[in-house]
C-alpha cells in the first residue's frame, strides 16, 4: 500500500465536468447546425466543416511542436475549425477556408501561448482577414435550396444576401419566416436561426455558456435596431431585418460567449455585452462592410480586461465593506469584525492540521 | 598605428551586434509602427533605409562631438532639428532612384526624423561615445534597420501584388499582406525568427519554473 | 452581492455511510468513579455536570477545546443560544450528522445536559440542508430540540458561524461531545472513542466507525477493507484534509472527522491550460478575483497579489473543486500567501 501513495493537494473531490466535456458541448451543440447546411446546401458544407477541422488541428499540433507546449491537448482548435466555415458562403473555395483557419491557429493562438491566452478570438480573425483579402468572394453567397458539387468553380446561382440589402439601404425581399427557417442567401451556418437559438439555448442549459453574455448583448441591439432603423417602414420589421441578417444571433451564442477571450465576472459579461452590441451597431450603420459583428468582437476583446478590472474595484468595496461601514461610523470596537471573524475560520483549519500533525 | 586599428576594429566588433542579434527593429522593438505602415513594398523599404542611414548617423557623430557642451533645455531639440534638417539629402538621394520612392512611402520617412534613436538614444549614450564609435554605431544600426525593411518590403511585394521593386514576377495572390495589421504580425514572426536562431547558438540564462514539480 | 458571489453546491456523497448504522469496534471502554454516584440525571446541577465533563475528559470535535471548558466559560445573558454542531458540509464526511440518525435519544440526553448547564434561550441543532443523495428524508427533530437546516453554498460550516447573534451569546458544541456527555452521566464512561467517518472509492465498506483515539489509519483501513490499493490517503475533511504517506503511524485523534481513500490522484500527468472561464472567481465564498491571482501567484508578483487582497483567502479549495481544468488553484494561492507573510516578516525585522 505504502508504495503505491502519491501526494495530493487539499480538495480531494472534484466537479465531474471538465475542459473536454465543456468542449465536448461546443462540437455536440454546432453539428445540428452542420446539418441544416447540408439540407441547403449538400454535401459541400460537411467537406467544408471536416477541411477546417483537419487544417486547425493540423496547425494546432505544428504549433504545440514548434513552441514546446506542456499542456494537454484539448478540443478548441476543433471549434475554431468548424465555426470558421460556417461564417463563410456554402460555395467558398477551399483555400480561403484553410488560409482562414492558418491566421487563426498560426497567428491569434499559438504565439501567444496556445488555450487560454490568446488575446482575441481566432475564429473571428480568421474570418477578417479572409474577408479583407477576398471579400468579392467571401460575401458572394449562393442561393439556397440547390447542391453545390463538392470539388471545382461552384456554378450555383448567386442572391443578394439581406445583410447586403441593408447595408446599401435597401428593404430586403425575404419573409421572415423565410429568415428563421434560413432558406435566404447568406453566411452557411448562420442563416437558420431557430437550430442556431436551440443549439445556444442547449449550450445555456448544460451551463457551459452563460446566459449573460447573449442576453446582455441582443436585448439592447434589439432595441438598437428598432430605434434607429436603416430601412423604411415599421419598427418591428427593421428589428426583424436587422437581427437575423448577418452572422448576430450565431455570433452572439457562439462568438461572443467563448471564455478565453470574455471577461470572467458576470458584472463583466453584461459590460462586455451592452458595450458589444453599441459596437456592432455603430459598425453595422455606419460601417460600409457587412462583417460588422467580426470586426465588433475583435474590437471589444481587448476591452475584455478592462471590464475585469472594473469588476474588481467594485469588488474590493464590497469586501471591505465592514470596515468601511465602521470607519463612516466612527465606532472603533466594530472595525475588527471582518479580521476577528477570518482569525476565526483559520484557527479552525489550523487547530485541524495540527490535530492530524499529532 | 597597431593599437588605433585594433581600438578601431573592436569598436566595429562592438557595433556588429547592431547587425543581427540586436537588431534595432527585431530585437530593440524600435520603429516598428513606421515599418508596419509605411514599408509595403521593395522600393518604399529602400527609401526608409536611405532616409534612415541619413538621419541616425548625423546625428549620433553631432552628439558624441557636441552633445556635452550643449544646454540641457536646447539638447534634444537641436538633436531633432539636425535628424529633420538630414531629410532633405535623403530625399534627394532617394529621387536619384527613382522619382517617387520618396513620395510613395507617404509621411513615414518623416516620422523616422523623430523615432527613438534621434530622440533617446543620442541624448543617453552617444554623448559619451567617442566619434568613431559613435560613427559605426549609426551605420550598423542604418544597416539592421535596412535588412529588416528590405526584407519585409520585398516579401510582403511579393505575396501582396507578386512583383519585386516595380517588375511583375506572378499574380498577387494575397493583397492583405499590404496592410498595416499584417505588417506587424510578419515583424512578429521575423523577430521570433531571430530568437529561435540566437536560441541555437546561446543557451538560455533562466530557467522556466516547473509547475509540476513545485508543489506545496 | 449575490451577483459577485455564487459559491457553489459540492455533490455530497454522503449515502452509504448516513445510512449505515455506526461501527464500533470492540474494545475496553475505561470508566471513572465520581462524588455523586447515585444521582438521578434528571437531578444534576450545572456544576455537576461540568464536574462529569471534567472527570470523562471530554474534547469537542468541533473546535477541539475541552468541554468543560467551554460549559465553565461560558456567560450566556439574556437571548442566549446553544448550537448543536452536525453541519457537516464537506462531502464523505457524516460522522455528526449520523448521530442526528441512528442515536437520538442519547443525543437528546446529552443536549439536554448541556442545556442545564448553560440555560440558554433557545437550543438548536444544526445540520445541512443540501443533501440529495440520501434515500431517507433526514430527521426534523432530536428529542425535543428542532433541527435547523442550514442552506447555503460551500463552505456553509464558515457561514454558519457568521450568522450567528454578536458577541457572547452563543454557544457552539459538537454533536459527538454531547453524546460522550450523555454516556458520561449514564454510565460514567471515559472518553476514549471518536467518530470517524471512513470512506472513498477505494474502501469496500464505507461506514461510520467508533474506533478508540489513537487508532492508526491503516487499522482503520483494515476495519473497513479495501477493494483496491488507494493512491491517495487523505485524514480530515475531503476539502481541507492533507494526503498522508504512512499509514500505519498515522494516528486518528478527537478532531479528526474523516478517513478517505481514492483509487486515482488528480495530480500528476499534464493537465490542460486555463481557459477562463471565471468559474473560480464565482465560487469564492470571499469574493476574491480568483483567476487572476493564480496568473500573479504563479509569477510569483507579491506585490500585485496584495492588491487583489489574497491576505482574505481562508483556503477552503472551492476554486480548485471547480476548475474544470484541474489546476491546483488553491494550492497556489496558499502558498504564494505563505510566502508573503514570510517576506513581510523579513520586512519587519
Amino acid at each position: 500500500m505504502k508504495e503505491k501513495l502519491m501526494f495530493q493537494n487539499a480538495p480531494h473531490v472534484r466537479q465531474s465536468e471538465s475542459v473536454a466535456t465543456m468542449m465536448g458541448d461546443f462540437v455536440i451543440a454546432l453539428l445540428p447546425i452542420y446539418l441544416m447546411c447540408f439540407f441547403y446546401y449538400g454535401a459541400r458544407s460537411l467537406v467544408l466543416g471536416l477541411c477546417g477541422v483537419f487544417f486547425c488541428v493540423l496547425f494546432s499540433l505544428i504549433g504545440k511542436i514548434v513552441v514546446k507546449e506542456r499542456a494537454k491537448f484539448d478540443l478548441t482548435p476543433v471549434i475554431t475549425g468548424l465555426i470558421i466555415p460556417l461564417l463563410m458562403p456554402a460555395d467558398i473555395p477551399y483555400y480561403i477556408v484553410i488560409s482562414a483557419c492558418a491566421v487563426a491557429i498560426l497567428v491569434v493562438k499559438v504565439p501567444f501561448g496556445g488555450t487560454g491566452n490568446n488575446l482575441f478570438n481566432p475564429a473571428a480573425v480568421g474570418f477578417a482577414s479572409v474577408a479583407l483579402c477576398w471579400p468579392e468572394v467571401v460575401f458572394r453567397y449562393p442561393a439556397p435550396m440547390q447542391v453545390i458539387e463538392i470539388f471545382g468553380e461552384s456554378t450555383a446561382k448567386i442572391a443578394n444576401s439581406p445583410a447586403y440589402s441593408l447595408a446599401i439601404g435597401a428593404v430586403p425581399d425575404y419573409e421572415v419566416l423565410d429568415m428563421l427557417l434560413g432558406s435566404v442567401p447568406g453566411p452557411m451556418g448562420a442563416t437558420n436561426i431557430f437550430v442556431v437559438a436551440a443549439c445556444g439555448i442547449f449550450l445555456m442549459v448544460r451551463k457551459t455558456i452563460n446566459w449573460i453574455t447573449p442576453v446582455s448583448f441582443l436585448v439592447p441591439y434589439t432595441l438598437l435596431s428598432a430605434f434607429f432603423p436603416r430601412i423604411g417602414g415599421s419598427p418591428f420589421d427593421a428589428l426583424c431585418y436587422e437581427l437575423f441578417s448577418g452572422t448576430i444571433i450565431f455570433g452572439a451564442l457562439f462568438m461572443l460567449t467563448e471564455p478565453v477571450t470574455s471577461p470572467k465576472r458576470d458584472f463583466g459579461k453584461f459590460l462586455a455585452g451592452l458595450s458589444s452590441a453599441i459596437v456592432v451597431f455603430l459598425f453595422r450603420y455606419f460601417g460600409g462592410l457587412e462583417m460588422g459583428f467580426a470586426n465588433a468582437l475583435i474590437l471589444m476583446n481587448v476591452f475584455s480586461p478592462v471590464f475585469d478590472d472594473v469588476c474588481e474595484e467594485f469588488l474590493k468595496v464590497y469586501r471591505h465593506k465592514d470596515g468601511i461601514v465602521a470607519s463612516f461610523k466612527k465606532d472603533k470596537k466594530q472595525k475588527p469584525e471582518e479580521t476577528v471573524e477570518v482569525n476565526l475560520i483559520e484557527e479552525k483549519i489550523e487547530t485541524k492540521e495540527e490535530e492530524a500533525v499529532k | 598605428m597597431s593599437e588605433k586599428t585594433k581600438k578601431l576594429s573592436a569598436e566595429i566588433k562592438d557595433s556588429l551586434g547592431y547587425l543581427f542579434f540586436k537588431n534595432p527593429v527585431l530585437v530593440c522593438g524600435l520603429v516598428i509602427g513606421q515599418l508596419a505602415a509605411g514599408c509595403t513594398n521593395l522600393q518604399n523599404g529602400a527609401a526608409l533605409s536611405i532616409t534612415y542611414l541619413f538621419i541616425v548617423v548625423p546625428v549620433l557623430v553631432f552628439a558624441s562631438v557636441i552633445g556635452k557642451r550643449l544646454p540641457e533645455i536646447i539638447k534634444t531639440v537641436s538633436y531633432m532639428l539636425v535628424s529633420a534638417a538630414m531629410l532633405i539629402p535623403a530625399y534627394y538621394i532617394c529621387g536619384g532612384f527613382s522619382a517617387t520612392i520618396f513620395d510613395s512611402a507617404g509621411i513615414y520617412p518623416a516620422l523616422l526624423a523623430v523615432s527613438t534613436v534621434p530622440v533617446v538614444y543620442s541624448n543617453k549614450f552617444a554623448e559619451k561615445q567617442t566619434v568613431s564609435k559613435a560613427f559605426f554605431n549609426g551605420v550598423f544600426l542604418a544597416l539592421g534597420f535596412a535588412l529588416t525593411a528590405l526584407i519585409l518590403g520585398g516579401a510582403r511585394e511579393f505575396f501582396g501584388s507578386g512583383s519585386l521593386w516595380g517588375y511583375k514576377l506572378s499574380e498577387g495572390s494575397f493583397p492583405a499582406v499590404k496592410l498595416p495589421f499584417w505588417g506587424f504580425i510578419l515583424l512578429g514572426f521575423m523577430a521570433a525568427g531571430i530568437n529561435a536562431v540566437r536560441d541555437i547558438f546561446k543557451k538560455p540564462e533562466y530557467i522556466v519554473p516547473q509547475n509540476e514539480e513545485e508543489r506545496v | 452581492m449575490s451577483f459577485f458571489v455564487k459559491g457553489i453546491i459540492l455533490e455530497q456523497k454522503k449515502e452509504p455511510m448516513l445510512t449505515r448504522s455506526t461501527l464500533v469496534m470492540r474494545q475496553e471502554f475505561e470508566y471513572f468513579d465520581c462524588d455523586f454516584p447515585d444521582a438521578a440525571i434528571d437531578e444534576l446541577s450545572a456544576e455537576q455536570i461540568i464536574e462529569l465533563a471534567k472527570l470523562a475528559g471530554i474534547v469537542d470535535e468541533s473546535d477541539g477545546k475541552m468541554l468543560w471548558e467551554k460549559l465553565e466559560k461560558a456567560n450566556l445573558g439574556e437571548g442566549g443560544r446553544l448550537i448543536i454542531d452536525a453541519i457537516d458540509d464537506e462531502p464523505y464526511i457524516s460522522s455528526q450528522m449520523s448521530l442526528c440518525v441512528h442515536q437520538q435519544d442519547k443525543l437528546a440526553l446529552g443536549i439536554e445536559l448541556c442545556e442545564k448547564a448553560l440555560n440558554p434561550a433557545k437550543t438548536y441543532i444544526a445540520m445541512y440542508k443540501h443533501i440529495f443523495d440520501v434515500n431517507f428524508s433526514l430527521p426534523h427533530r432530536v428529542g425535543k430540540y428542532k433541527v435547523e437546516k442550514i442552506g447555503g453554498r460551500y463552505p456553509a460550516e464558515n457561514r454558519a458561524y457568521r450568522h450567528l447573534p454578536k458577541g457572547k451569546n452563543s454557544v457552539v458544541i459538537g454533536s459527538c461531545a454531547a453524546l460522550h456527555l450523555a454516556r458520561a452521566a449514564e454510565e460514567s464512561r471515559k472518553m476514549t472513542t471518536c467518530f470517524i467517518t471512513v470512506a472513498g472509492d477505494a474502501v469496500k465498506n464505507p461506514r461510520n466507525v467508533e474506533v478508540p483515539v489513537g487508532t492508526s489509519v491503516e487499522k482503520l483501513l483494515e476495519l473497513c477493507g479495501l477493494t483496491e490499493e488507494p493512491e491517495v490517503i487523505v485524514v480530515g475533511g475531503s476539502m481541507t484534509g492533507r494526503a498522508i504517506f504512512e499509514p500505519e503511524n498515522e494516528l486518528v485523534g478527537p478532531t479528526t472527522r474523516g478517513v478517505i481513500a481514492l483509487c486515482k490522484s488528480y495530480s500528476g500527468g499534464k493537465s490542460y491550460n486555463c481557459i477562463g472561464c471565471g468559474r473560480c472567481d464565482h465560487a469564492c465564498p470571499k469574493a476574491l478575483s480568483v483567476s487572476t491571482m493564480r496568473k500573479l501567484a504563479e509569477f510569483g508578483k507579491y506585490d500585485e497579489l496584495r492588491h487583489y487582497d489574497a491576505a482574505l483567502c481562508i483556503g477552503c479549495g472551492a476554486c480548485s473543486y471547480v476548475c474544470p481544468a484541474r489546476i491546483d488553484i488553491a494550492a497556489t494561492i496558499i502558498k504564494a500567501k505563505k510566502q508573503m507573510e514570510l517576506a513581510k516578516k523579513e520586512d519587519m525585522a
